[in-house]
């Protein structure tokens, strides 16, 4: 069902990118940590205290800052920060449209379609590579923060809740791979691809955004895959976001057979 | 016993009917030309056979099994080279050949090596930097690398020289001796003349020619050159079959239709002063053809 010479292929394509982005993720957590450690938290706090400024740095960060009492709580801006999301997003759709819709873009399926590899088996093999670069990348937002601690001596902070976070981003990207192979399943252009799964992922960001300002929009707020991620929560409540992870997972997974059963009937065009 | 069978095949792309019903049979061990215009149907009936494309209707059978159901298996035995070849630029020939090998199981190293040797190909160079030639090369050597039953070849000849083009017509025989199969689409007439078996010609997704190259030039015109003694040519009557193109300073320039033999019967009541008979000349067949689908004509030359 999976091709290991494709999954090496892929791995090996994208490996040069897919390590400088585990670094930049990595070391950004680093220096967010070195941040953390020489934050002015009296001065901080009052300004947080401030209605308006709570609210806006809620909808930024997608926590209430008035729960970042705790360490681990201030890290966990690490896991929702702008900066990882755009890495990590930008991974995601590079690989899974540049080895679907870009082999069809390119003409190279071609090729591939003179192999005996059955479609499921090609699919598959790109899913596997996808997790197994991206999955990674998810771990190295906690990898940079018990690195920072250990530089900084930040706090004493719980890396087993950090690790909770990790895998409810774990499931996120899950999510977020579903989507961008089914669309790029479907397509014949990369651009096409990366410009539909962008623009549903934009939607959802700022969805998600937009209904912590206002309120309205809170109604639809479950059709962003932003609601279902939750690191705040975690390290105030100390549990399992199953709920959540579950929706997260079962949204990727049934986007992942959308694709596969598209990508099977299609047709693959001339170039 | 047929290697491709395709009965009634089908594909529409919305209303466009790219092919309309073809009944296409290629037999095991032959060459087999695969003929038509720009846009008649000679791509989309390959990539249907290789599993790229589902029939709108119909059925394909190729080397005995369903081509839409079971094209893993059919593309395991086979070798395809599409007629617009796209490599992954950034490997290195050798990389794309070992990829393609890995991905088929392995064990051909050998032939690979043989076969590099006989197209001249340099496999460490980046596929970015090869040519389009070069290129093309390489492609045959990923479809002719396993020794498959069958080759589906759409253009191969494309971008080729003639030295190489000549390795591949041998290698293509080759195969054919060894009871393998070849599928080739060309738009080169000598090419397809020289090498086939069989041709089928396809015209506006619809079958219009399937016969053997002997009796295709049964049928082919011959052109014909002869000149009287006495030089009194404006008056001689023609035998069915003939027809002038010119007449000038003596000498009758005529294209003859059919058997050779009524030919060199009335040949030989004239008084000749010098004759030249050419061979049956197929490009004016196939032209006839390829005119025929400009013209819009329902009617294909006989």
């Amino acid at each position: 069902m999976i091709s290991l010479s494709l999954v090496r292929r892929t791995i090996r394509d994208y490996l040069l990118i897919g390590s400088a982005v585990f670094v930049v993720i990595c070391g950004f957590v680093v220096l967010f940590n070195f941040a953390l450690d020489a934050f002015p938290r009296q001065q901080t706090q009052n300004w947080i205290e401030v209605p308006w400024v709570r609210k806006f740095i809620v909808a930024l960060v997608g926590a209430d800052v008035m729960e970042l009492t705790k360490p681990e709580g201030m890290l966990s801006i690490a896991f929702s920060h702008p900066l990882v999301w755009v890495l990590l997003v930008s991974f995601t759709l590079t690989l899974a449209s540049g080895v679907l819709a870009g082999e069809v873009d390119r003409g190279t399926t071609d090729l591939l379609a003179a192999l005996p590899l059955s479609r499921p088996a090609i699919y598959s093999s790109v899913s596997v590579s996808l997790l197994l670069m991206g999955l990674p990348l998810c771990w190295a937002v906690w990898l940079g923060a018990k690195i920072g601690i250990a530089l900084t001596g930040f706090a004493e902070v719980r890396m087993s809740l950090l690790a909770i976070v990790t895998c409810n981003l774990c499931a996120a990207f899950v999510s977020i791979s579903g989507l961008a192979l089914m669309i790029s399943a479907a397509s014949s252009r990369r651009g096409m691809a990366v410009a539909l799964a962008f623009g549903i992922l934009f939607y959802s960001f700022v969805i998600n955004f937009l209904a912590t300002l206002w309120p309205a929009l809170q109604a639809i707020s479950f059709t962003s895959f932003l609601s279902y991620y939750a690191p705040l929560m975690i390290i105030r409540e100390e549990v399992w976001p199953w709920r959540h992870m579950g929706t997260l997972l079962a949204t990727g997974a049934v986007l992942w057979a959308a694709g596969l059963v598209v990508f099977i009937r299609r047709d693959i065009p001339a170039h | 016993m047929y290697v491709i069978e395709t009965r009634r095949l089908a594909k529409r792309y919305g209303t466009i009917h790219a092919l309309g019903g073809i009944d296409l049979c290629v037999p095991r061990g032959s060459i087999f030309g695969f003929l038509g215009p720009n846009g008649a149907g000679k791509t989309t009936t390959m990539r249907i056979l290789v599993g790229l494309l589902r029939p709108t209707a119909g059925r394909a059978d190729v080397l005995g099994l369903d081509a839409v159901r079971r094209s893993t298996e059919i593309r395991r035995r086979i070798g395809y080279l599409p007629g617009d070849v796209r490599l992954y630029e950034w490997m290195t020939g050798r990389q794309l050949l070992s990829f393609c090998d890995a991905a088929r199981g392995g064990g051909a190293g050998n032939e690979i090596h043989r076969l590099r040797e006989r197209f001249d190909l340099n496999l460490d160079r980046r596929i970015r930097d090869y040519s389009r030639g070069m290129k093309q090369k390489l492609g045959l050597i990923a479809a002719l690398a396993h020794r498959p039953e069958l080759l589906v070849l759409d253009e191969p000849t494309t971008a080729l020289d003639p030295l190489v083009q000549q390795t591949l017509y041998d290698e293509l025989r080759a195969a054919a001796a060894e009871g393998r199969t070849v599928l080739f689409s060309s738009h080169t007439l000598s090419e397809v003349e020289l090498l086939c078996d069989r041709v089928a010609i396809i015209r506006s997704g619809l079958l219009i020619e399937d016969d053997t190259i002997e009796r295709l030039r049964g049928r082919a015109v011959r052109h014909v050159t002869l000149r009287l003694r006495g030089g009194a040519a404006a008056g001689l009557r023609l035998p069915d079959g003939a027809a002038t193109t010119a007449l000038h300073d003596g000498e009758i320039s005529m294209s003859w239709k059919g058997e050779i033999g009524p030919l060199i019967g009335w040949l030989a009541g004239l008084d000749l002063a010098d004759v030249a008979i050419g061979p049956p000349d197929l490009e004016d067949l196939f032209a006839a053809y390829y005119r025929n689908d400009q013209d819009d004509s329902p009617e294909a030359p006989r």
